[in-house]
């Protein structure tokens, strides 16, 4: 395997458990009355897991990055040239200081303090654009951390989402799943319109314009993500305002529409990660 | 509504006319040119990016007609975006490769090469 492949592999690793550390642990907060108690417990282990995944994916960073850098995996064997990326690089330290967030947050999950766990899979997410195509400059690093924490909020909400549809069908549990479920709805919608704004600009202010050239992989991964984007968008809005509103009448038909609709989002967004870690490493150009 | 769609409009209109990042850093301009064929040794092989570098992954390697590399001895600090060397002695004539490998402030690495000629 190329030093690239495993660094995509990483960075597509580390964004999922973020994701679902900062859109899930903090759709947990969201949730209302009872089933916040019932949702935190469904998403306690998950969490400790993503916490774990996040840190060790964090940690194999500094040497699979030496070895892109040095193009041979045989760097990383190598003391002196690990120490001199940490130490002589952005990317470097960048990657501990990352690192350091990401096992400070495993270790404050594992303590029992999931709100903190999610401010630092925040500022683990916002660390994220201190390097890569955005560190250009200041206004297009914020853009870039306005557009992560966003799509990961959105992204990463999803699976909460669905444990709330499944305990909407328990009549005691009902009436504070579904009041969860509207909550999310609300800033659903926001995170989902500082999404696509904050991508156009991201898009704009690396390409100068929108993706236009197929034949360079980033501008064509780009394009696919913008496909899989632009799918969830319309899946959800058909969620919102085709299901939801049948739910009353038509509860288990409803459900099950939404229940489909809401993993074919979750298959996307994954899909959308993926592409991220992968086109975020090539030139976009 | 009256103020925001102007707002709107300037952020949308600020980001279209901004200039692009790189985010990787090609070869701006270099000294001997690319195909350049010069009277006398060059005093110094220069390469200007389109990226600030990290110095310590960023170098190059002066290779003769014959593939033997010719030492460079000195390293003159150039701006952020620029590797400055010094041939350790006079290059006599023939063609020459410089073979160049940069990492960039935002951890990309790219390398290339070009050739120039030192005529007899």
């Amino acid at each position: 395997m190329s030093p690239e492949t495993a660094l995509a592999i990483e960075r597509f690793l580390n964004d999922t458990s973020l994701t679902f550390i900062w859109g899930g642990g903090g759709m947990t907060w969201v949730a209302i009355g009872a089933s916040r108690a019932h949702l935190s417990t469904s998403m306690r282990i998950p969490l400790k897991f993503a916490s774990v995944m996040a840190s060790c994916s964090a940690i194999l960073a500094l040497p699979i990055h030496t070895a892109l850098i040095e193009g041979d995996w045989t760097a990383i064997d190598k003391g002196h040239v690990l120490a001199a990326v940490l130490t002589s690089t952005n990317v470097g330290k960048y990657a501990l200081l990352h690192a350091i967030v990401c096992l400070t947050m495993a270790a404050v999950s594992f303590l029992g303090c999931e709100r903190a766990a999610v401010v630092l899979s925040g500022l683990a997410i916002v660390s994220l654009a201190a390097t890569g195509h955005a560190s250009q400059s200041p206004a297009h690093m914020v853009v870039d951390a306005v557009h992560a924490l966003s799509a990961c909020a959105w992204v990463g909400a999803l699976m909460p989402f669905a444990f709330l549809l499944r305990m909407s069908a328990d009549p005691g549990r009902a009436r504070d799943s579904i009041a969860s479920m509207r909550r999310f709805s609300l800033l659903g919608h926001a995170a989902v319109a500082f999404t696509l704004i904050s991508g156009l600009a991201n898009t704009i202010l690396t390409l100068g314009g929108l993706p236009a050239n197929p034949t360079s992989p980033y501008q064509f991964e780009l394009i696919v993500k913008v496909c899989a984007v632009f799918s969830m968008t319309g899946i959800a809005m058909v969620n919102r305002y085709l299901f939801v509103p049948r739910l009353r009448a038509d509860p288990i038909s409803s459900r099950y529409w939404l229940v489909i609709g809401t993993s074919a989002e979750v298959v996307l967004g994954l899909f959308a990660i993926a592409m991220v870690a992968s086109f975020g490493l090539q030139d976009p150009f | 509504m009256t103020r925001t769609l102007p707002f709107a409009v300037g952020v949308l209109a600020a980001f279209t006319i901004s200039n692009p990042a790189w985010a990787h850093a090609h070869l701006k301009s270099s000294s001997p040119s690319d195909g350049a064929i010069i009277e006398s040794s060059p005093a110094r092989i220069g390469l200007q990016f389109t990226e600030d570098l990290e110095p310590s992954f960023s170098g190059v390697t002066l290779l003769s007609t014959g593939g033997e590399e010719v030492p460079l001895t000195k390293t003159v600090q150039g701006d952020g975006a620029s590797v400055v060397r010094v041939p350790a002695r006079a290059l006599v004539s023939g063609s020459y490769d410089v073979h160049w490998h940069v990492l960039s402030k935002d951890g990309h690495a790219t390398s290339g090469s070009y050739s120039f000629v030192v005529k007899p």
